[in-house]
C-alpha cells in the first residue's frame, strides 16, 4: 500500500477511480456487452532443468468489459502481459483463474503471414493462410482479386512467396488478414507494414477500422498517443494487474502520470 | 458471425497436405526423385550386405527387400513427423484458436502422398522381376488400410504428448532404430527359430510387412487374425490420441517451452 498516492493528490484520485470503472457498466446500459473478463490470471511453467520448474504469472488480475463497437486500447510497458491478454481473448489459451465470458461473438487476432508456405505461389498462400484464419475457401476465391489488388502484387502473385521481398510478403500478409472479419478484432501493435507507401495505406486502413463503430477492437500498444487518437476506452496494465479501466483520457492521464512520477492509482497486490 | 465446421478443417488438412507435398518436391534440385532415390539406395546397401556378403538371398530378393523397406519407411517417416507436428507449429498455435488435430492430419496427408510416389518404384521393380498379377493383390488395400490405422494410432498419441515432453521425439527415434532390425525387413521372419517368431509377432510391423509380401509377391492371402488384432489395438490408440489432443487443446499454446 506504500505506493498509494499520498497527501492532497489522494482525495480526487480515489474518487475518480470508481467513477471511471463504473462508467462503462452503469452510464451506458443500452450498449451490448460482448466480452466480460473477470479477475483473469495466466501462468506459464518455466522449465529450468529435469525436475526444477517455476511458475511464472504472465497476468495476475485482469478485469474489464468489452461492448459492441468499442475500441479498447490496452496500454502498458513491454512485458506486462499485453500479448498474453490478447492470446486469452483469442481463445488460444485458457486462464488459470478467473473467467472470460463470451456473449456469442467470434474473436481473432490480426496475424500476418500466418502459415505461409514459401515455396508456393502468392495465390495459393492466400487460400491456405486465409483458411487458417478461419475464412471459408469460397469466400477467399471470391475476394482473391481484391486481395491481390490491395497488396499491389498483380505481377508477382503466381511466383513463389520465397522470391518476394520482405515488404511484398508483408503486403500480402496484411491484405489477407484484413479479410478476417471477426466480431472482435484483436490488434497487437500492427499498424503500418511493408514499404513506405504501403505503410501509409495500411496505417490509414487500420486506423479507420479501429475508429469505426461497426467493428469492436482491442488494440494493444505502448504508444499512449496512438491509443488516445484511436480508442474510446482504455485499460492500463502494470505489474500484470489492471490498474485502471475507463475513458481513454482518464486512463492515459493516470498512465502518463505513472511514467513521470512512478505512482500508481491502485497498488498491485503484493 | 461466421460458422466454421469440420468440413472447413478437413478441406484445409487436405489442401495444406497437398501443398506441403508439392513444396517438398520443389525445395531441392532433384525434388521428387529423392523419394525414389532414398529407398533405392537403402535397398542397394541392404542387398550388398545381406545378399552378397552374407549370402542370405531368398528368391526375388530385390522385391522382397524393397517391399519391407518401402512400408517400413512409410511407418517410420509418418509417425516421426506426426509426432512433432503440433510442437513445430507453435507460432501458429499461439495466434489462432485451431483444432490441434489439424496438424498431425496435414502431416499424414503429406507423407501418404510421398509414399504413393515411392510406390511407383515398387511397381517398377515388380514388373522388372516379372511378378505376375494375382488375385491376392486385391487384398493389399485392406492390409494398407490396417497400416494407416497403426500409423494414426502411434502418430496421434505421440503428437499429443511431444509438445509437453520434447525428449519423447528422441526416445521414439531410438526405438525406431531398434525396431528397424526387428521388423523382418531384410530377412524372412518365418526362417527364424519359433521362440523368436512368437516374440517378434508382437511387433505390428512384422505382421504388416509379412502381409504386404503375401499379397504382393507371394500370391497368398494374408493371415487375417493378427491383422484384425492390430486393427483393434490401433483403433484404441487412435481414440486415445484423439481424446488427449482434444483434452489438451487449450494447453498447447501455454505449455510448449518458451
Amino acid at each position: 500500500m506504500s505506493e498509494m498516492p499520498t497527501g492532497s493528490g489522494k482525495g480526487p484520485e480515489v474518487s475518480d477511480v470508481p467513477a471511471a470503472i463504473s462508467s462503462s457498466a452503469v452510464t451506458e446500459p443500452s450498449r451490448e456487452l460482448v466480452l466480460r473478463v473477470r479477475n483473469v490470471g495466466v501462468s506459464y511453467w518455466m522449465r529450468h532443468s529435469f525436475i526444477r520448474r517455476r511458475r511464472f504469472w504472465a497476468l495476475k488480475d485482469v478485469s474489464f468489459d468489452l461492448y459492441r463497437g468499442d475500441s479498447l486500447g490496452v496500454i502498458g510497458k513491454n512485458g506486462v502481459g499485453k500479448s498474453t491478454l490478447l492470446r486469452l481473448l483469442a481463445g488460444v489459451m485458457s486462464p488459470d483463474h478467473g473467467e472470460i465470458i463470451n456473449y456469442g461473438v467470434t474473436v481473432s487476432l490480426l496475424s500476418l503471414n500466418l502459415g505461409f508456405v514459401p515455396y508456393l505461389s502468392g495465390r495459393e498462400n492466400i487460400i491456405l493462410s486465409g483458411m487458417f484464419q478461419g475464412i471459408p475457401k469460397q469466400e477467399l476465391r471470391e475476394r482473391m482479386n481484391a486481395i491481390i489488388r490491395f497488396a499491389e502484387l498483380e505481377e508477382f502473385i503466381d511466383e513463389p512467396v520465397a522470391t518476394y521481398s520482405s515488404g511484398m510478403t508483408a503486403r500480402l500478409g496484411f491484405s489477407i488478414a484484413l479479410n478476417t472479419q471477426p466480431d472482435v478484432l484483436l490488434v497487437d501493435e500492427i499498424l503500418g507494414v511493408g514499404d513506405a507507401d504501403f505503410q501509409e495505406k495500411s496505417k490509414a486502413i487500420m486506423k479507420d477500422r479501429i475508429r469505426s463503430q461497426d467493428t469492436t477492437i482491442v488494440f494493444v500498444s505502448h504508444n499512449a498517443n496512438l491509443i488516445r487518437e484511436l480508442c474510446n476506452r482504455a485499460v492500463w496494465i502494470e505489474d500484470r494487474v489492471v490498474q485502471i479501466e475507463g475513458d481513454t483520457g482518464l486512463v492515459l492521464d493516470a498512465y502518463t502520470r505513472f511514467l513521470k512520477t512512478g505512482e500508481k492509482i491502485i497498488s498491485a497486490s503484493a | 458471425m461466421r460458422k466454421l465446421n469440420r468440413g472447413h478443417y478437413l478441406q484445409l488438412a487436405l489442401l495444406r497436405g497437398w501443398a506441403d507435398f508439392r513444396a517438398e518436391a520443389s525445395r531441392t534440385w532433384l525434388g521428387v526423385l529423392w523419394w525414389i532415390a532414398d529407398p533405392l539406395l537403402n535397398m542397394v546397401v541392404l542387398y550388398i550386405v545381406f545378399g552378397v556378403f552374407f549370402q542370405r538371398r531368398t528368391p526375388n530378393f530385390v522385391p522382397f527387400l524393397l517391399i519391407g523397406l518401402v512400408f517400413w519407411r512409410y511407418f517410420n517417416v509418418t509417425v516421426m513427423n506426426m509426432g512433432v507436428s503440433i510442437l513445430n507449429n507453435v507460432s501458429m498455435i499461439r495466434q489462432v484458436a485451431l483444432p490441434k488435430l489439424l496438424f498431425p492430419m496435414i502431416t499424414l496427408v503429406t507423407c501418404t502422398l510421398e509414399f504413393f510416389f515411392t510406390l511407383l518404384l515398387l511397381v517398377a521393380v515388380m514388373i522388372i522381376y516379372k511378378i505376375p498379377p494375382h488375385s491376392a493383390m486385391l487384398w493389399w488395400p485392406v492390409v494398407f488400410g490396417v497400416q494407416v490405422l497403426v500409423v494414426l494410432g502411434c502418430g496421434l498419441t505421440l503428437a499429443a504428448f511431444t509438445p509437453f515432453v520434447p525428449d519423447l521425439n528422441k526416445m521414439v527415434n531410438q526405438l525406431m532404430r531398434i525396431l528397424f532390425y526387428m521388423s523382418g525387413i531384410f530377412y524372412d521372419v518365418r526362417h527364424l527359430p519359433e521362440k523368436a517368431q512368437e516374440l517378434l509377432v508382437l511387433n505390428p510391423m512384422v505382421v504388416l510387412i509379412d502381409a504386404h509380401r503375401a499379397c504382393l509377391m507371394e500370391q497368398r492371402v494374408p493371415d487375417w487374425q493378427p491383422l484384425a488384432w492390430i486393427a483393434v489395438v490401433s483403433l484404441a490408440g487412435i481414440l486415445f490420441g484423439w481424446t488427449c489432443i482434444r483434452r489438451f487443446n487449450p494447453l498447447y499454446a501455454k505449455r510448449i517451452a518458451r
